[in-house]
């Protein structure tokens, strides 16, 4: 480890830090060193009564307060970022708008009927020449990843010309990540 | 719902970075304790704690579309809260130096007084308001929560260097403050 020249004056004579000291006591787990060198048993004597009250402090559950994330979410949602719309084109005149999130929405619920693909990102746009989605995915260890993207770019594509009765001029699946279970 | 709440955490910053505010309310339901004890151990008061909590998790939707790596999500939330938690204390007391090189302001009326009658972790917690807002912030950070001091030195707005000798003025100054229990 690299001495910083700035952390003299938290040094021991021994050379260890006081910073360090502190923390491996706070955690219990004193070095070899430091349960032996006396300036470093020294200087835990004198921090004693704030290496017991940062222990209790650690000791102590803190959890949010009941009704924040409702507080939280109800800010969220009013102040919704406002993204575009999708027009669908129906058969005469008038039209139908759906939110550019919920299109997205949609086609992730899409996917979930692909084994083993999950998809992060998704953003849709509206162009003249037809939907685009642009789109990251994981796909699980050990599947086929062509094939797996394949199999979500037809699903999203389905529910694009399908469902929505557009045509889907792009479909991008980048696939980001091979899906750990431990995510 | 059920599915989604297994999801990786990335997948789900993802999506809220797209404005999935279903998303968003996991990676809330899962950090706000975290980010709720940030706010109240660096400002010591529930009340102001929960203030700072809330608009740090509302600043985080607000910049999500920012964050370009999605597994540092944790930290950013850290650094947001933290950061937010720092402003409160500064503008509670604006007599206190904005640059505390200095040194530390007077501790509070009596702490030592009254933390011999009172517990010692409370005792700590005077000690610590009597420490200028951006010292308190850097120990809280780093002997309570466990940052580095690049990612301290981010939320502060100094540099690492500034952070090792807030929090070694800080630490002289709570020893002195805890003497009588010794």
């Amino acid at each position: 480890m690299a001495v910083d020249p700035s952390d003299d004056h938290d040094r021991l004579p021994c050379g260890n830090s006081v910073d360090a000291l502190l923390r491996h006591l706070t955690s219990g787990e004193p070095t070899p060193h430091e349960s032996a060198c006396e300036y470093c048993r020294e200087q835990a004597e004198e921090l004693r009564p704030l290496v017991s009250a940062v222990r209790r402090t650690g000791d102590q559950e803190v959890s949010a307060p009941p009704g924040l994330l409702a507080d939280v979410m109800r800010a969220v949602r009013a102040e919704r970022r406002t993204g575009g719309t999708v027009v669908l084109s129906g058969p005469g005149p008038g039209g139908t708008e759906v939110r550019e999130t919920a299109v997205a929405a949609m086609l992730r619920a899409s996917v979930e009927s692909v084994p083993g693909v999950v998809v992060g990102r998704c953003r849709v746009e509206q162009t003249p020449e037809g939907l685009v989605v642009l789109a990251t995915a994981r796909v699980g260890l050990g599947l086929p990843i062509v094939e797996a993207a394949e199999e979500a770019r037809r699903a999203m594509r389905s529910l694009v010309e399908d469902r929505l009765g557009l045509r889907a001029a792009r479909v991008d699946i980048d696939v980001v990540d091979l899906d750990d279970p431990a995510g | 719902m059920h599915r989604e709440t297994a999801l990786p955490e990335s997948v789900l910053v993802e999506r809220a970075q797209d404005g999935d505010d279903r998303a968003f309310e996991i990676l809330v339901r899962r950090h706000q304790d975290t980010v709720y004890r940030i706010a109240l151990r660096v400002v010591g008061d529930p009340g102001d704690a929960r203030d700072a909590a809330q608009e740090a998790l509302v600043t985080a939707w607000r910049k999500l579309p920012e964050l370009t790596d999605p597994q540092s999500f944790p930290a950013w939330l850290h650094r947001i809260v933290g950061r937010r938690a720092l402003n409160v204390l500064r503008a509670r007391r604006p007599e206190a130096p904005v640059e505390d090189d200095e040194g530390f302001a007077a501790p509070g009326p009596g702490p030592v007084g009254e933390a011999i009658a009172g517990d010692l972790r409370e005792a700590l917690f005077n000690a610590l308001s009597g420490l200028p807002p951006p010292q308190r912030t850097c120990w809280v950070l780093r002997e309570m929560e466990g940052l580095g001091y690049e990612e301290i030195a981010a939320i502060v707005d100094t540099t690492p260097t500034a952070v090792r000798g807030r929090i070694h003025r800080a630490r002289t100054h709570l020893v002195e403050a805890l003497e009588p229990w010794r």
